[in-house]
């Protein structure tokens, strides 16, 4: 009687760490193995930027106009690929329906003839953040433009690294002024 | 004698000498009736006392951890932050074990192993999360935290956890808009199914303790999901019916205090009750006015132009809660005659109100119907109180016709001169009730 109990709760137990350990192992394989693109912040509205204790980030490339697959609704799920520009900061490439060919493409949500990106707040922590959100208003206000993310691409998984301010990881930006 | 009054038996208890002294009991019957009260198990307030302290201080305890981890520290590795996040997981289920193996008697304990681990699975997925930059919306993280929790629902019998299933559906249909329901949008539909995975360890709790104050709360988390899941619902479905199926939802509450929790304690009835007369009143009183059967939202609302199979699902839904609430009401006229059913009369009256505004497109029907409703309701409440010599109901009955009278002069141009006579002419019916009621009971 008390076996089964524990039986189910074995399979259950498995389950609960099951979980948090594939999206480490997902993520592990993006940052392992996953190409590296630059995505400049776009211009934010200062107030509200900061949440609780993360940077609240937008994308240059969220502006982007693109062409929708066929048949796709809004808020529908679409794969990405991506290019470089000039300046070497992404940018769409090609918006499709179904999962392209390659590992280079990320999945992201249609709204209109834009797209939304599967990642928008940099967790930071309670000591940097209220110097975080301050540096990154400032640098990434119009005409002050000098923010970007790293972000490492694997089949589909898009996986924040650094945020960059002035060139500098974050970290490495906010230490002179700690 | 799972609800004895303590107070009672206490009373009884020191009534005995007197009794045996005056000759009503022999000393037998005395030592008899002490042995039978003494002999009884500890009540249920100081188990009560005993599963509430446990319990806060699990949730205490579980709640330090997040906030400890959540400082974020990143000077550690990411290894180690995993590792730190895993912990709380690995010794909840350590206890659980334990729990299972030593401890499955106690309420206590499984409620304790219960509530640890249900936390420390949310804390898992939002450290990893969190060291991770994984992104992510709330409601697929809610909705995993909650069917990775709902076998220790079932494996522990816990009260709590049953209700934070429940709340965990709400928090989840409130925050999951535009999803898919099998491929067409939108999904707060599947909050109805996800109800129904609890309901198998609602049933069992029902059972085992339907009076307890463990039940009280799963079934007031219960009522509040299904109220949430039904605002969805109504969202979906024919919008302007909201107003039959939350008179269905209010009555039901109603009528599952009266009916089905009649022997709540002695001469105390459930909080149900009470909830049900206010939901009930409010829903009536806010109907009553006219311009809310032909107000813009009125007009706008899309009723019966389906686009997709969940519009007609969700309707559906609607019409099995009215179903529902027919029913019970039907039930409780057989078998409960002798308590005040009259409040979930609502909810036919709300129906025939919606179809014939509907049908003719003028509001004038309801707007009779709901205030010859809530004149009745008084009135009838009111004698009811009179002829049993129940203050509080006789009250209630004097507050339902204020609370008409008030209804009515914000909507109307009556003079103040007639709206202060007619205040006056409540307010003395209000004395001359107590007076009665009073009087009846002193000659009782």
């Amino acid at each position: 009687m008390k076996y089964w109990r524990l039986i189910v709760f074995g399979l259950v137990a498995f389950a609960q760490l099951a979980v948090p350990a594939s999206l480490i192992w997902k993520r592990e394989q993006t940052l392992g193995r996953g190409s590296v693109w630059k995505f400049r912040t776009a211009p934010v509205d200062p107030v509200d930027v900061f949440r609780g204790r993360y940077v609240a980030l937008r994308f240059d490339v969220e502006t982007q106009e693109i062409s929708p697959p066929p048949n796709a609704s809004d808020s529908d799920k679409v794969f990405v690929t991506l290019k470089a520009n000039a300046e070497g900061f992404a940018e769409i490439d090609q918006v499709f329906a179904t999962k392209p060919a390659g590992d280079n493409f990320i999945e992201a949500d249609l709204s209109g003839k834009t797209i939304v990106l599967p990642f928008d707040k940099y967790w930071v922590t309670e000591r940097d953040a209220p110097a975080a959100e301050t540096a990154y208003q400032n640098l990434s206000r119009r005409g002050n433009q000098n923010a970007f993310v790293t972000v490492r691409v694997f089949r589909g998984d898009a996986a924040i690294d650094q945020l960059y301010l002035d060139n500098l990881p974050l970290r490495e930006y906010l230490r002179p002024k700690l | 004698m799972p609800s004895a009054d303590r107070s009672g038996i206490r009373w009884l208890l020191a009534e005995l000498p007197e009794l045996v002294t005056n000759g009503v009991l022999s000393q037998e019957s005395a030592d008899a009736l002490r042995q039978h009260y003494s002999s009884q198990p500890p009540g249920e307030p100081r188990r009560i006392g005993f599963i509430l302290s446990a319990i806060l201080g699990s949730l205490l305890v579980g709640a330090g951890v997040v906030l400890l981890v959540a400082h974020n520290w990143d000077f550690l590795s990411r290894p180690i932050r995993c590792g730190i996040a895993f912990t709380p997981l690995i010794l909840s289920q350590a206890l659980a074990v334990f729990v299972l193996l030593r401890r499955n008697a106690s309420a206590a304990w499984r409620e304790t192993a219960a509530i640890f681990n249900v936390a420390a699975i949310g804390t898992a997925i939002a450290l990893i999360s969190q060291t991770y930059q994984i992104q992510g919306d709330f409601a697929r993280f809610i909705l995993v935290w909650m069917i990775l929790a709902l076998p220790i629902v079932y494996l522990f019998q816990t009260s709590v956890g049953l209700s934070a299933w429940f709340v965990g559906v709400a928090v989840w249909a409130v925050s999951s808009k535009h999803g898919d329901f099998f491929g067409v949008s939108p999904n707060d539909l599947w909050s109805w199914p996800l109800l129904f995975l609890g309901l198998p360890a609602f049933v069992m709790l029902l059972r085992q303790n339907r009076n307890g104050y463990g039940t009280l709360l799963v079934t007031t988390a219960l009522a509040i999901a299904c109220a949430f899941s039904l605002g969805q619902t109504d969202d979906i479905g024919a919008q302007s019916f909201w107003r039959c199926s939350f008179a269905a939802y209010w009555s039901l509450v109603y009528l599952v205090g009266v009916v089905s929790f009649h022997d709540w304690r002695p001469a105390r009835s459930h909080p149900f009750v009470a909830i049900g007369w206010i939901g009930i009143l409010s829903t009536a009183v806010f109907l009553s006015f006219q311009d809310q059967w032909r107000n813009r939202q009125w007009q706008n609302a899309v009723d019966f132009v389906p686009r997709h199979y969940p519009d007609l699902l969700a309707f559906g839904i609607q019409v099995v809660w009215i179903v529902a609430a027919l029913l019970f009401a039907g039930y409780a006229l057989w078998k409960k005659r002798e308590s005040n059913l009259a409040p979930a009369a609502l909810t036919p009256i709300v129906l025939i109100a919606w179809l014939i505004a509907k049908q003719t497109g003028d509001g004038l029907v309801p707007f009779l119907a709901l205030n010859f409703f809530l004149l009745a309701l008084g009135v009838y409440t009111l004698l009811r109180g009179i002829r049993s010599g129940r203050v509080v109901e006789a009250n209630l009955g004097m507050v339902v016709i204020a609370l008409l009278a008030t209804a009515r002069f914000f909507d109307s141009d009556l003079e103040f001169v007639i709206r202060g006579v007619a205040f006056i002419l409540i307010g003395i019916g209000f004395l001359v009730t107590n007076l009665v009621v009073f009087k009846r009971k002193a000659r009782a």
